[in-house]
Order: C-alpha cells, then sequence, then structure tokens
C-alpha cells in the first residue's frame, strides 16, 4: 500500500471542499433546502408546481462551474472518464505513443539518477510509502456498458437510499444526523469492497 | 431570488469539487482503493465541507424557525433507519465503486461537453424511474 499525498492538493482538497460548505450553508440558510445533488436533480421530474425551475438552475450552476474550469484551463477533468477508449488510433496517434513512451523512459531513469545522486529518501508516514501524484492504472479502466451499468445502480441506489454524497455524505454527517451516517458508513463500504474485488479479486 | 441562489450555489458546489479534482474518477477510485495507492484527497474535501457546513448549519441555520427567502426549513423527516436506507446505500457505493463517479461530480463533468456523460445522467434517471415504478407497484402494496 501506498499513500498519495502532496501539500497543494490537499489544500485544493480542502478549499474545494470549504466551497462546497459554503453551498450546502447558503442554500439551507437562504432557500431552506438540502443540497444534496440526487434529491435536488430526481426531483425535477416529480413536476411539482413552483418547485422545478430552482432545481434545474442548480444543476446549470454545477456546469457553468464546471465549464468555467475548462475555461480556465484548471486540470480538473479526466478525459477519457477512466474508460477504455474504443475507436482505434490512428498511424499518427501510435507513433506519437512510441515516442512519449521512449521519452518517458529517458526522463525517469534521468530522474531516477539525480534522486541517487540527491540522496532523497521516501518519505514515509507510519512506515506507509507516501508518492505525490496517483499513477493511473489503465487495467482499471473500464468499458462504456459497465460505466452505464453502475449509472443504473447510482440512479437506484441514491433512489432507494435517498440521498448521495452531498446529501448523505456532507449535509448528513454535518447535521449529525443517524440516517445520513449509517448511509455514509454503507456507500464508503460498499464502494471500497467493490474497488477491492474488481482491482484484486476478480 | 431564490432562483439566483440555487443558480450561485450550483456554481459555487461545480467550481470547488472540480478545484479539488474530485471530478476524476481515477481519483475518487484511489481514495476507496485502501489497499492500494491511497489517494487521502476525498477525506479533506469531506472535512472542509462537513467543517464550514456543520458550524453554519449549529449556530446559525438552528437558531432560525424559517429561511431568509424559503417559507420553510424542508429538512428530512425520518430520524429512522430502515432497509431502504442500508440496501439503496450500499447499491449506490457498488455504482460508485464501479465508475468512480457520483451523481453531483457527473453534472460538473457536463462541463467537459463530453456525449457519454450525457448517456451515464440518462441511465442514471432510468434507475430513478425504475425505482418510482417498483415503489409503486411493488414496494408499497402490503
Amino acid at each position: 500500500m501506498e499513500i498519495v499525498f502532496s501539500v497543494g492538493a490537499m489544500v485544493n482538497a480542502l478549499i474545494g471542499g470549504a466551497m462546497m460548505g459554503l453551498s450546502a450553508s447558503i442554500l439551507l440558510l437562504f432557500n431552506g433546502r438540502i443540497m444534496g445533488v440526487c434529491g435536488i436533480a430526481h426531483g425535477i421530474f416529480y413536476f411539482q408546481k413552483d418547485n422545478v425551475i430552482w432545481r434545474i438552475l442548480f444543476i446549470l450552476g454545477m456546469f457553468i462551474g464546471g465549464y468555467s474550469l475548462t475555461q480556465l484551463s484548471i486540470d480538473a477533468f479526466e478525459t477519457d472518464l477512466n474508460l477504455i477508449d474504443t475507436s482505434a488510433p490512428s498511424a499518427v496517434e501510435e507513433v506519437t505513443a512510441v515516442v512519449a513512451t521512449a521519452v518517458d523512459k529517458v526522463e525517469s531513469t534521468g530522474s531516477a539518477v539525480v534522486d541517487a545522486v540527491a540522496g532523497t529518501e521516501q518519505m514515509t508516514i507510519a512506515g506507509i510509502p507516501v508518492k505525490s501524484e496517483v499513477t493511473p492504472n489503465p487495467e482499471y479502466k473500464i468499458s462504456l456498458m459497465q460505466f452505464l451499468i453502475a449509472a443504473f445502480l447510482v440512479g437506484f441506489g441514491t433512489s432507494l437510499g435517498t440521498g448521495c454524497t452531498t446529501g448523505h455524505g456532507v449535509c448528513g454527517l454535518s447535521r449529525l444526523s443517524f440516517r445520513g451516517m449509517a448511509a455514509t458508513m454503507m456507500f464508503m463500504f460498499a464502494g471500497g469492497l467493490t474497488v477491492y474485488l474488481i482491482r484484486n479479486v476478480l | 431570488m431564490l432562483l439566483l441562489i440555487s443558480l450561485f450555489c450550483g456554481v459555487l458546489l461545480g467550481f470547488g469539487l472540480g478545484l479539488a479534482e474530485m471530478t476524476k474518477p481515477s481519483v475518487v477510485l484511489s481514495f476507496l482503493d485502501i489497499t492500494g495507492q491511497w489517494d487521502v484527497r476525498l477525506m479533506f474535501v469531506m472535512m472542509g465541507g462537513i467543517g464550514v457546513h456543520a458550524l453554519f448549519y449549529h449556530l446559525v441555520v438552528k437558531r432560525r424557525d424559517i429561511p431568509i427567502y424559503g417559507q420553510k426549513f424542508c429538512m428530512p423527516g425520518k430520524v429512522k433507519l430502515d432497509f431502504r436506507l442500508i440496501f439503496g446505500s450500499l447499491i449506490f457505493g457498488v455504482g460508485w465503486g464501479m465508475s468512480g463517479v457520483c451523481p453531483g461530480v457527473t453534472y460538473i463533468n457536463l462541463g467537459m461537453l463530453d456525449i457519454r456523460i450525457v448517456y451515464f445522467i440518462g441511465v442514471m434517471f432510468l434507475g430513478n424511474f425504475t425505482y418510482r415504478v417498483l415503489n409503486h407497484y411493488v414496494f408499497s402494496r402490503k
């Protein structure tokens, strides 16, 4: 096991989290609504009078937030969505890929030499090695079909369980709601177990 | 005014989660993958979110009877656990662990203008409709 940790990323995570908390607080204080994204989204199709437009605008706002990140060229997205690319690579792309791997190899050997010379020690927390970035493993990518099966489970599960990460996780835990805490533990457990089974057993 | 605040909160949430890189499936999956490369960022996002919202909820919101613009606080009424909550959350967790995408993040990922996210949202709503049909015809019958 390894821990991925860098101060910059953690600061961004704390700031981003605080913005989420602020968003939840403002929505509750001014509009009296819990900021649970799936509740807000699924509620659109209940077509209750006077209760649809604010939901659509909230979702539109999230889209605008995401779109503005792309315009500010902040590295917030994974263009392949961790999915297997089904389109066949063209000859040009293949050549570029080969060159890129070769360059990577030279660079990594170079940096290894530099590290050895500088004598940099591997950072650890409680004996567990720490590194600054996740190295995505291509083996863990999923197909579009699996992605959509997951979408169904997410849609069905959040409806039956009346909430997701924002509603149960952030708002529920903040309010010390017993249901929120139980739900958060359940989906964290199921998520962790699913990842473990996919990556280590199947 | 209610509508403007909704829009603003949406933007704030979208920008914040994007900045924290929770929009990247592999980051979320790395958080769930405790035995592999464990990316602890999601925990920091939760800490930031809960820290701000918990203070605000207990110090400001709880002292008020009604919100500033709405008629009442729409709080979840249920307090007891039930099987629906537990099974629903477990099912959601499996989908989350497969894809690394939760509903909030999906709508932010729309900003990438990728058609596959639109499919994901469509199927998510299909899941919601399936639940509603089941709820109407099966679960409610005693």
